[in-house]
């Protein structure tokens, strides 16, 4: 580095970044032109930046942190979605990682976030833009919505939730005045979210926490609540309406509006409607989806 | 004058607080005399993680430690992650609240790992114009720690005690002496962990690290993943008579065992405060197996799902 008189920590750290994190070793690093707008230098005069030991020469001493940088946060995703990296194997899953790791490297304090993108990265990246048109393949589907569900599930574990406050109870939601029934709005609890999938992916979600080794199961749409209760996330299969219907109650429409839509599309007789209606309702006040029910107008809530 | 451990207590003997641990910890109130927890697994979580931390933070003394806050980089400090390490250090009542000196990623980046700064004055002067920064920010003294170290840089003109002893002169931060990190450092860059100890200004140590490395043959890696060896409990018996007595803790990120088997690890330090010899003969350092071998710092916490 004699060139440079004025010591740069900023090119230096720049440099270091650029060469540890290359997916090609340390000295395609050293070689890589963004490497190289830094430090000019030949992997041979590496010792001009950092200096050898007495068992290491500086490549091998640059190398371990090469190795670390890629093994660690490989390491963490195979953690944040071990059913996908089952799924795939060890090796696809290492690859896809890899390939993730470049095109979203972390840029947060929080490791928690390191997963944040890897299903719309599955999603960016499928491979079968074409076949796709013609319905060739479709394990991309399956892989993307593997990763959403484990993403969300790691989301709710560690998010908001109503741990030690009541959540709304059956007998609230009946005590709602027939004239006023039409205005109320639910307040879900915020843990509650509903996820939509091609794949049965929660059963074999299910299938691979049992260690019952599951095969890629064939494609067939599954609805998904999941919430957080006693700090456990908790998962639970909903009907395709009753995906529709919390849709449009998470989006904060008034239970009226909600019930209109949701029946008028669901080419539903109105009787029938109502009496799921009802099952649901316990259904979720049971699971403990909502925390409220309140009229925006009469600005009464029942809680 | 300066005060001992810059005024801090002794806590005694600790453990880093890990989720493996967190049901025997409820469970069994063992006692361990404080914890250490890993800032970053703690200050954005709204789950089963902050809940265990508070009902833990009733009992014990609390002590943040991160791996995050990357003092030495060259990228602007990030206040939204001091606020929320202050909040929880408010929250939890942490005795203090320390990092590394490294830098942990630039350009908007994190590489999640503890970067060496090379050590001379200019880097001297950016970390320290840092570190006033963060102190007046978190209205406390940072307490930072040595870092193992893989590399060593050309630009570099000090040695790390020398460094260290720089820093925490002209900042009044103060020292997180990782006992096990001096070790590992100073066979990778062969020099006597005895001459480094020699130097380092103990009354501005307020905490101390053990932990366990892995042998490379040609290296060292601080691996958080076993046993402290003998050597380095050596070096601990030289800080404890440096120090007069120091707030102490054990590091298991690896591999890890039941909490007993932690817990017993650091209390062996019990055994360097005079001058007795361990009875269960010298621990000798753990050989590389040939699988991955990972530096610390690596953190994740597995979600319960039902
Ligand atoms: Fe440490």
């Amino acid at each position: 580095m004699q060139e440079n008189k004025e010591f740069d920590l900023e090119k230096l750290q720049t440099w270091m970044q650029v060469v540890i994190s290359h997916a090609g070793g340390i000295e395609a690093g050293i070689a890589s032109e963004e490497a190289q707008r830094e430090f000019e230098i030949a992997p041979d005069s590496l010792e001009r930046i950092i200096c050898r030991s007495n068992n290491l020469t500086s490549t091998e001493r640059l190398g371990i942190y090469g190795n670390a940088y890629f093994a660690r946060l490989l390491e963490c995703l195979r953690e944040s979605f071990p059913a996908l990296a089952y799924a795939l194997g060890d090796e696809l899953f290492d690859e896809f990682s890899l390939e993730y790791l470049q095109r979203y490297p972390s840029q947060s304090y929080s490791l928690c976030e390191l997963g944040g993108h890897f299903a719309s990265h599955l999603q960016e990246t499928r491979p079968d833009a074409e076949q796709r048109a013609s319905g060739e393949i479709d394990w991309p589907d399956f892989l993307i919505d593997l990763a959403t569900l484990e993403w969300n599930i790691e989301q709710v574990f560690d998010g908001p939730g109503t741990e030690g406050i009541p959540s709304l109870a059956i007998e609230q939601i009946e005590a709602v005045p027939p004239e006023q029934w039409s205005q109320m709005i639910l307040r879900p609890g915020p843990s509650l979210r509903i996820l939509e999938f091609q794949f049965p992916v929660n059963d074999y979600y299910t299938e691979f926490r049992q260690e019952n080794k599951p095969e890629m199961p064939a494609p067939r749409p599954q609805y998904i609540a999941l919430n957080r209760r006693e700090y456990v996330v908790r998962r639970l299969e909903i009907e395709p309406l009753e995906y529709r219907l919390l849709e449009r109650i998470l989006c904060g429409n008034s239970l009226g509006d909600v019930i209109q839509r949701v029946a008028a599309e669901a080419e539903v007789p109105l009787e029938q409607f109502a009496e799921l209606l009802q099952q649901w309702f316990q259904k979720w006040t049971t699971a403990q989806f909502f925390s409220s029910i309140s009229s925006p107008q009469a600005e009464t809530s029942i809680d | 004058m300066v005060e001992p451990r810059l005024g801090h207590p002794n806590l005694g003997l600790g453990v880093g607080l890990r989720t493996v641990h967190f049901p025997y910890i409820l469970e069994k109130h063992p006692p361990v005399d404080w914890f250490e927890i890993i800032s970053e697994n703690f200050i954005d979580s709204q789950g089963r993680p902050r809940h265990t931390l508070d009902q833990i933070a009733e009992r014990y003394p609390i002590v943040m430690h991160g791996v995050s806050l990357s003092i030495g980089s060259t990228d602007p400090l990030d206040f939204q992650y001091l606020e929320k390490l202050k909040k929880l250090a408010g929250e939890t009542d942490a005795r203090w609240v320390s990092d590394h000196l490294c830098w942990t990623g630039v350009a908007g980046r994190n590489t999640h790992d503890l970067l060496p700064v090379p050590l001379n004055e200019d880097t001297l002067r950016h970390v320290c114009s840092r570190i006033e920064t963060v102190q007046d920010y978190l209205q406390r003294p940072l307490v930072l720690e040595n870092p193992s170290s893989y590399v060593t840089f050309a630009e570099s003109t000090m040695s790390e005690w020398e460094f260290l002893t720089a820093m925490t002169e002209a900042t009044e931060c103060g020292l997180l002496l990782d006992v096990n990190n001096v070790y590992v450092s100073s066979v990778n860059h062969d020099f006597d962990p005895y001459e480094y100890l020699g130097h380092i200004p103990y009354d501005r140590v307020v905490q101390c690290h053990l932990a366990g490395h892995t042998h490379c043959g040609t290296h060292l890696i601080d691996t958080h993943d076993g046993k402290v060896i003998d050597p380095v409990w050596q070096l601990y018996r030289e800080v404890h008579r440096g120090t007069g007595g120091i707030s102490t803790l054990l590091e298991w990120d690896a591999q890890i065992p039941p909490f007993e088997v932690v817990h017993a690890e650091v209390l062996k330090a019990k055994l360097y405060m005079e001058e007795n010899l361990p009875s269960d003969g010298p621990q000798t350092q753990g050989e590389s197996t040939g699988e991955a071998v990972l530096p610390h710092p690596l953190h994740f916490v597995a979600p319960e799902v039902q």
